[in-house]
């Protein structure tokens, strides 16, 4: 009896979960984009490059989250978005090649490649 | 020693049997691959050179070499850092075993001897740095990470042990100096006897250190206790069986015996597969352990590599676990193989030669002597990924057991 009510709840929970697969972020785009698109603006201003082992995970997942680029004056979001990649696509390779890549998608990238190679991640990298 | 005690009897000839007696290449092999996968499952993968390379690192750091070479301040510690302590524990588990089995022995070599560490060791640096890793994160690796750089790789390593083995010919005629053998450290029977009992004791040490980091709040301790365990595993296995890749691909050519060829070749057989599973549930990123040396790197890292191996007699593992059974020798070339592996992997990074091309917008990452080659997305599919692997290694085995039997290809 208990049997025949759980089972379609079961089937019901798990056709969902898989219908909602959520995208999987791939690192390696991740890297492409910082190296390419973050590193080369980065070297080229006052900044200098921004190692992603100089934070923990979990500086970087705060940072993410704040969204907040050069001590707030504009969002970390943009620098992803199809409209900044448009922007600067004509001079660089990376922002040409994933010129229709969804936001979301690539916001998830960079952050999965910046968990991978911060401090205390599995391959901590610096940029050189 | 008899002794009235039958059972007791029997237990010693099994400890014998499993602790004393030399195991069959095959059966470590096979053990030493399921540690491998076991480690992959873990998210890590096995690899020496890496461990190596930090230790010259640190060499270079205490003589002052580094900032001239512009290597940064490593910011992890001899057993934080994975391939570190990984080289480590296998090294102790070595120990271990040649305790276990009384075959601990201190041994000095001749004075030449030693000079072939030091040349040994500095091409071994030298061919790791170029193609990207040793006989492990350079061959073993990558071609169970289904990447052709290890099968590249594995054609230098031949060409460099054929050389290898005519050079040191070629000194064994016409070098006179330096070969007497230092007389024999004698160890007192006494402490021979208590060498099992230590090792017992190391293994017991071990699993507490294991057992205390993996139940530690700090997550790096706690995923490093994985290494801990697995790192002398591996040692322990590779001293029983004795594996050694240099032997595998000497001596073909030198004696024509191809027992560890086959026994590395079975080891791969398994592991390619299995390996290949865990790649597909994505269990492990397979680039994770692919160097970008595909293919210039890892030819010209490969036969550097293979001469140098032939003069240190033994590779990275092979030598690690040698340092464990005694051999001061082999504690020469791992020195020359770290210091030197530091500075012309240095070298090569700023030269540009090996450094990851920024403009590069693949996927994979490319040097100048390579890329990230990884065959499911050269080939079309896993199907054609397992032809390919499976017959390069049955014509590594056709050849060798060829020549098991008509001696054709020995250069002695």
């Amino acid at each position: 009896m208990k049997l025949r009510i759980t089972l379609p709840i079961l089937t019901a929970v798990m056709l969902s979960a898989s219908v909602a697969q959520a995208y999987e972020p791939d690192w390696k785009r991740g890297r492409v984009y910082y190296r390419s698109v973050c590193t080369s603006c980065h070297v080229a201003s006052p900044v200098g490059q921004i190692n992603p082992s100089g934070k923990t995970k979990a500086e970087w997942t705060a940072y993410l989250d704040a969204d907040k680029h050069d001590k707030g004056k504009d969002s970390v979001k943009q620098y992803v978005s199809k409209a900044y990649r448009a922007s600067i696509k004509s001079g660089n390779k990376a922002a040409a090649k994933f010129a229709d890549v969804p936001d979301q998608e690539l916001l998830g990238d960079i952050k999965s490649f910046l968990l991978r190679s911060a401090k205390d991640g599995e391959s901590p990298a610096s940029c050189s | 020693m008899s002794s009235d005690n039958g059972w007791l009897a029997g237990f010693r000839a099994d400890y014998e049997k499993i602790f004393v007696e030399e195991w069959s290449h095959y059966t470590g092999a096979i053990l030493l691959v399921l540690v491998v996968i076991a480690l992959m499952v873990n998210g890590l993968f096995w690899g020496v050179f890496g461990g190596v390379r930090y230790w010259g690192d640190q060499i270079n750091h205490m003589i002052g070499l580094a900032p001239l070479l512009g290597i940064h301040a490593p910011d992890e510690g001899f057993l934080t850092h994975r391939m570190s302590l990984m080289n480590i524990m296998l090294l102790l588990g070595a120990f271990t075993a040649a305790l276990m089995s009384r075959q601990f022995q201190v041994s000095r070599p001749p004075k030449l001897e030693l000079v072939w560490a030091a040349l040994g060791g500095t091409l071994m640096g030298t061919g790791a740095s170029l193609a990207g890793g040793c006989t492990t994160g350079g061959f073993f690796n990558p071609v169970l990470h289904s990447s052709p750089a290890g099968w590249v790789m594995w054609a230098g390593l031949i060409v460099g042990a054929v050389v290898g083995l005519k050079l040191l010919l070629w000194t064994l005629e016409n070098i006179e100096w330096g070969m007497r053998a230092p007389p024999t450290l004698n160890t007192p029977e006494g402490l021979v006897n208590a060498y099992p009992l230590v090792g017992v004791a190391v293994i017991a040490g071990v699993l507490f250190w294991a057992a205390g980091w993996y139940g530690s709040s700090d997550t790096v301790l706690a995923t490093r206790a994985v290494i801990v365990l697995l790192g002398f595993c591996i040692g322990f296995i590779m001293h029983r069986a004795r594996l050694c890749f240099a032997r595998a691909f000497r001596e073909p050519f030198m004696t024509a015996e191809g027992d560890m060829t086959k026994a590395i070749i079975l080891a791969l057989a398994i592991g390619i597969p299995v390996a290949a599973f865990l790649f597909e549930k994505k269990v492990i990123d397979p680039y994770i352990a692919i160097p970008p040396t595909f293919w210039i790197g890892s030819l010209l890292g490969g036969i550097t590599f293979g001469v140098g191996m032939i003069f240190a007699g033994g590779c990275a593992s092979g030598s690690l676990w040698r340092m464990g059974e005694g051999h001061l020798k082999l504690w020469v070339a791992m020195f020359f193989f770290a210091w030197m592996g530091s500075v012309v992997s240095a070298l090569l990074k700023n030269a540009g030669i090996t450094s990851i091309d920024p403009d590069n917008v693949e996927s994979f990452e490319v040097t100048a002597v390579g890329y990230q080659a990884y065959w499911p997305d050269l080939l079309p599919g896993w199907g054609w990924t397992l032809i390919v692997g499976g017959a390069l290694l049955a014509a590594w085995y056709a050849f060798v057991r060829y020549n098991e039997s008509t001696e054709k290809f020995t250069v002695i």
